[in-house]
């Protein structure tokens, strides 16, 4: 062995040494650097006894890990989203302070109960009106704060869009680099960059990658389509020009958001991610056939129905001369009522009152005479569903009282397309009964109106002037036993509480509302609502526990693996400074040994 | 396991915003004292809740009407205990006047009237009297229940002079008309009225008057059975099925039936007795008053009496007499008719016996609702919240003995201004049953007060109870708050402890 060996050799001893002391400078460099996999040196012993030689620098990584910690990112994303509505949905339909929904409703029956105590007062009548308008607010007020979470929600869709866009085109030039790059080293931090990207990618998107030859990386989304499949194409997400996004919960309908495409080609279901989540907040918990909206407007329904056909049937003291419909009659005046389409959120929707679909064939009892004493005046409509409104009104003005006379009650259709009923000069009139729900249906004497909870409103009739509130009832008497359905009188007692105690009754009355299994009442539907509602809150934040509880476990794994040491490396750091001071000292041998040598000479 | 200092870091962290989660959760309950926040915080609790809120604002609903009705009930008790009381005087006092006594002076007699108004202006008043501004005998109405301004008459009462009481005749006296009945000309409406007497001038033949214009004899018919019949002419035909005597007036009327007529069930009045006999309500004489007329001199009490030789009603209001008055033919579409002015008039469904009085008054007509004001007690089931004027005063209702007793008393102090004590004697009956009706109203409203009373009291103890509950489900624990609040500041001083002692060990420390 020549000096010249022990120099070499001393050489390969320094060289590993300064490899080592780099990568631990790096590791503690980038100790706190999310997604920095450690790095080790590989040293190997040089062949023929020639010192030692720097194999590798390599990351300190487990393939499996990562990818299980890939895969739960995008259910986190997803649950995040969720959260952060649900929290905001949740806050809408809190009745902690007192002061919701179901408050409001009980005060609406408790003012009825006090209509029922003194149905003259006046102040009972304001009172009853106040109630049923803090309702319809409220309604409304609920109904504004759900469907407002819609467009910010839409438009988060779009900005995440956009920067899935960005960041598959980053992943893309990335994975580029790694395989067209000779170098290991840089490939370690590059790889754990792309990995990164891959983690914050999965939080937007659910997606699952492959390692391909090469150090190259393949991206899909979880149904398969492809991200990037290829070092020069990143997919592009974007929204298609009509609103024709899929509803999830009901595959014949679509909603009224412009649905998402992938390179061109339309997404049925996204699910998983921010995205997912995002559009499942829009689609499922807020909109939906089980959305809180329509669950909110469901109640609105029933509410305004049952309310209204009670109401219908009321009369006020003075009873009335005229009574206008609070309901828009919409375009399909001469329509039979089965065929009218009904449900407001459809888009052949033509204004037509909702409740029509809730008439039956039965028949209106209309009673007028010269005062409220004397009603002597019986005219009885029968009505069928197969009727149009033109035919009611048509029915209306035709009918014959018990002696024949025509024009008891008069119906028109006003300018603003509200039906009208209205008594000759000099005769005052009510609604005795109704068993087709048809008056109720086209708000005669109706306590609410609108189309749902987004524009539920008081009758401006009763609200402008709350005396003429239907608190009453006429009451129709029968006693012909040769004939017992004749009606040989009405009468009507202007202090009379029947409609309000009608009203009031009504708490307790249980609906199948909503399709639901188990008739309830209204406020009981509303607490169930309100459950329900509860329970997706803590379904979703359990779920969030787990996952992040799950995610943390990988993360501290992960750490165990892949996670710098200050201690091991200080430690190192130590070891390979006195290796590389050795090193040095045997250069510094060799090269005395040299001098003596030469000194020899 | 390998183990980083990051690891550490994040170990820590956790830990620390679980113990702070916990701090914060306690510092809400404790600030609200409610256990469930949001309804996530207890889903079922929350529905719970819910629930017990509106079962809780049902029952603090319903407890209010009932306290407001049982105030209600409990006012008109004592109100109607002072109309009993009233009515008492009032029926002594006429009992102090009546014939027999010795304060029987026709000038005393007139100045006791003074003590019948003052009974009926007390009467009035209590019937009028408020509660918060609503009428307690108004029914569901708020407006005044009796005034000068809505007035109506009594039904009119017949005291018969000569002549026995009016009855139902026996079953085989009876009318029947057939289909070819014609309305005598001219006339139509109520009805047309027969009377029928066995003749004084032809043996075996009857007398007979339609609408008061005499008919020629008639003689009986037989059938071929043997029943005997009377042919009255127009489709009509009077069944001699019983037995009648001389003096006998035999008395119906045709009345229409839908399109076509009946006759009303016979009257009979059997001549005998000599003395007046008692004061009953007929249907054969009835008496209105304009409703919206103003009169000076109310109430008023009206005696009609007949003098059958001249055909004249003599007419005392209050004890001033009018000058005789004759009545009107029977009107087309009207019986015959006597007006006495001032919008009042009594239609006369067949003539007054000679001697036969009427009497009927003219007093404030009931404007309250006339229906009972239900009040929802639960469940569904309602209870009578109020009495109204109508069932107290007039006497409608089913509790009721159909007097009304502003019109007795209206009676008693037209019998004392008139001077007449045995006129006050006949009033006795009426004022003791309406004494007595108003003992009924005060036991019905006592009944009333108990049920809504029961009701107020089972709906406060289900108010407690259904608090309770909810307080149970919605409210903190606050012993367990602070315990669990005490628990998490001491794991949280603890951890920071620890944290401090772990993350600050570093081998840099020991590097030179």
């Amino acid at each position: 062995m020549s000096v010249n060996n022990l120099l070499n050799i001393s050489e390969s001893g320094i060289y590993a040494a300064q490899n080592t002391l780099q990568t631990i400078s790096h590791n503690i460099a980038n100790a706190n650097t999310p997604g920095f996999s450690r790095q080790a040196v590989t040293l190997l012993n040089a062949p023929m006894g020639l010192g030692v030689q720097v194999k590798d620098i390599s990351r300190q990584v487990d393939q499996l890990l990562d990818r299980r910690q890939e895969l739960g990112t995008a259910e986190t994303g997803s649950l995040d989203v969720k959260d952060r509505f649900l929290t905001q949905i949740e806050q809408i339909f809190n009745e902690s302070n007192g002061n919701g929904l179901g408050s409001r409703m009980d005060a609406l029956y408790a003012a009825a109960d006090n209509l029922v105590d003194s149905p003259t007062n006046p102040v009972n009548r304001e009172q009853y009106v106040t109630s049923a308008n803090a309702v319809a607010e409220h309604m409304q007020k609920m109904d504004h704060a759900l469907t407002g979470l819609l467009t910010p929600v839409d438009k988060e869709v779009d900005v995440l869009l956009a920067d899935v866009n960005n960041r598959l085109k980053a992943l893309r030039d990335v994975n580029a680099t790694i395989v067209g790059s000779n170098s290991t080293d840089p490939s370690s931090d590059l790889k754990d960059q792309r990995r990164q990207m891959v983690l914050e990618l999965g939080k937007l998107v659910n997606i699952q990658t492959l390692d391909i030859a090469g150090g190259g990386l393949q991206v899909m989304m979880s149904g398969g389509q492809g991200l990037l499949v290829d070092t020069v194409h990143a997919a592009v997400f974007s929204r298609s020009a009509g609103k024709n996004a899929p509803d999830p919960t009901d595959p014949t309908k679509e909603t009224n958001f412009a649905g998402i495409t992938l390179d061109g080609r339309t997404l049925t279901r996204v699910q998983g991610g921010k995205l997912g989540g995002l559009l499942e907040v829009r689609d499922t918990l807020i909109n939906g056939k089980n959305g809180f909206a329509t669950q909110l407007d469901t109640l609105a329904n029933e509410l305004r129905f049952r309310l209204n056909a009670v109401s219908s049937t009321g009369v006020s003291q003075t009873m009335y001369t005229t009574l206008n419909g609070v309901f828009g009659l919409g375009s399909g005046l001469d329509t039979p009522i089965n065929t009218l389409v009904t449900d407001a959120h459809l888009p052949t929707y033509g204004g037509a009152p909702v409740d029509l679909s809730r008439t039956q064939n039965g028949e209106i009892v209309l009673a007028a005479g010269p005062d409220t004493t004397h009603v002597n005046h019986i005219v009885r409509i029968p009505v069928t569903r197969d009727m149009s409104i033109n035919d009611v009104v048509s029915a209306i003005n035709s009918a014959t009282d018990q002696d024949g006379t025509v024009g008891v009650v008069s119906a028109s259709i006003t300018t603003d397309n509200k039906l009208r009923l209205q008594a000759p000069v000099g005769r005052v009139f009510g609604v005795a009964s109704d068993s087709s729900n048809m008056m109720a249906a086209l708000g005669i004497g109706a306590l609410f109106g609108g189309t749902g909870s987004r524009d539920m409103v008081v009758n401006p009739a009763w609200q402008e002037d709350a005396s003429r509130l239907g608190v009453g009832r006429m009451t129709t008497l029968f006693g012909d036993q040769a004939d017992p359905t004749r009606i040989t009188g009405i009468t009507f007692d202007d202090g009379n509480n029947q409609a309000a105690l009608a009203v009031s009754q009504l708490r307790e009355t249980k609906f199948t509302i909503g399709g639901e299994n188990a008739p309830a009442t209204l406020t009981g539907a509303y607490a169930a609502l309100v459950g329900r509602l509860g329970a997706v809150v803590n379904q979703n934040t359990e779920s969030m526990t787990a996952q992040q509880a799950a995610q943390d476990f990988l993360a501290t794994v992960r750490q165990s693996t892949s996670g710098v040491s200050m201690e091991e490396e200080l430690t190192d750091l130590l070891r390979f400074q006195r290796a590389f001071q050795a090193s040095s000292k045997m250069v510094s041998v060799a090269d005395q040994l040299l001098q003596y040598v030469v000194g020899m000479v | 396991m390998r183990v980083t200092s990051n690891m550490m870091f994040s170990a820590g962290m956790t830990a620390m915003q679980a113990q702070q989660q916990e701090l914060m959760q306690s510092q809400l309950q404790s600030a609200s004292g409610l256990r469930i926040q949001k309804p996530s915080d207890d889903p079922t609790g929350a529905f719970r809740d819910l629930l017990f809120a509106s079962d809780l604002s049902s029952v603090q609903s319903l407890k209010r009407t009932t306290d407001l009705a049982s105030q209600r009930l409990q006012t008109a008790d004592k109100s109607i205990g002072i109309v009993h009381d009233s009515m008492m005087q009032a029926y002594e006092l006429a009992m102090q006047f009546a014939p027999g006594t010795s304060a029987n002076d026709p000038q005393v007699l007139k100045g006791a009237a003074i003590s019948a108004l003052a009974i009926y202006q007390n009467i009035m008043t209590v019937a009028n009297m408020e509660m918060d501004g609503v009428p307690l005998f108004g029914g569901g109405r708020t407006i005044t229940p009796f005034d000068g301004d809505h007035l109506a008459a009594t039904s009119v009462r017949v005291q018969t002079r000569g002549t026995g009481p009016i009855q139902t005749a026996p079953v085989g006296l009876a009318a029947t008309v057939d289909d070819t009945f014609q309305v005598p000309v001219g006339q139509s409406g109520i009805g047309t009225t027969y009377a029928v007497t066995p003749s004084t001038g032809t043996p075996g033949g009857y007398d007979v008057t339609v609408n008061g214009q005499v008919l020629p004899p008639i003689l009986p018919s037989a059938r071929a059975d043997g029943s005997r019949y009377l042919s009255l002419g127009n489709g009509v035909t009077f069944n001699l099925g019983g037995t009648t005597s001389e003096g006998d007036v035999l008395s119906f009327s045709v009345v229409p039936d839908g399109t076509r007529f009946k006759t009303t069930q016979t009257q009979l009045q059997a001549e005998g007795a000599t003395t007046p006999s008692t004061v009953n309500v007929t249907t054969r004489f009835s008496a209105q008053v304009d409703p919206q007329r103003k009169l000076a001199d109310l109430p008023m009490s009206i005696r009609v009496a007949y003098a059958a030789t001249a055909g004249t009603y003599s007419v005392d209001i209050n004890g001033t007499p009018m000058a005789p008055l004759m009545a009107n033919a029977a009107a087309p579409g009207q019986p015959a008719m006597l007006d006495l002015g001032n919008g009042i008039t009594v239609n006369l469904v067949g003539l007054p016996q000679d001697g036969d009085v009427l009497y009927f008054e003219v007093v404030p007509a009931y404007q309250g609702g006339k229906m009972d004001r239900p009040i929802q007690v639960g469940g569904g089931n309602t209870l009578p919240g109020n009495v109204t004027g109508a069932e107290l005063v007039e006497g409608s209702g089913t509790v009721g003995r159909s007097i009304n007793i502003l019109g007795a008393l209206a009676a008693l102090r037209g019998a004392l201004l008139r001077g007449d004590s045995n006129e006050v004697g006949v009033q006795l009956n009426r004022l003791d049953t309406g004494r007595g009706q108003t003992s009924d109203f005060q036991s019905l409203t006592g009944v009333r007060s108990t049920q809504v009373d029961a009701t107020a009291s089972i709906v406060a103890t289900d108010e407690v109870s259904l608090q309770t509950l909810k307080a149970t489900n919605a409210e903190a624990d606050m012993f367990e708050v602070v315990s669990r609040l005490q628990k998490a500041t001491q794991t949280m001083q603890m951890l920071t402890s620890t944290e401090r002692t772990v993350l600050n060990l570093s081998l840099l420390d020991f590097i030179r």
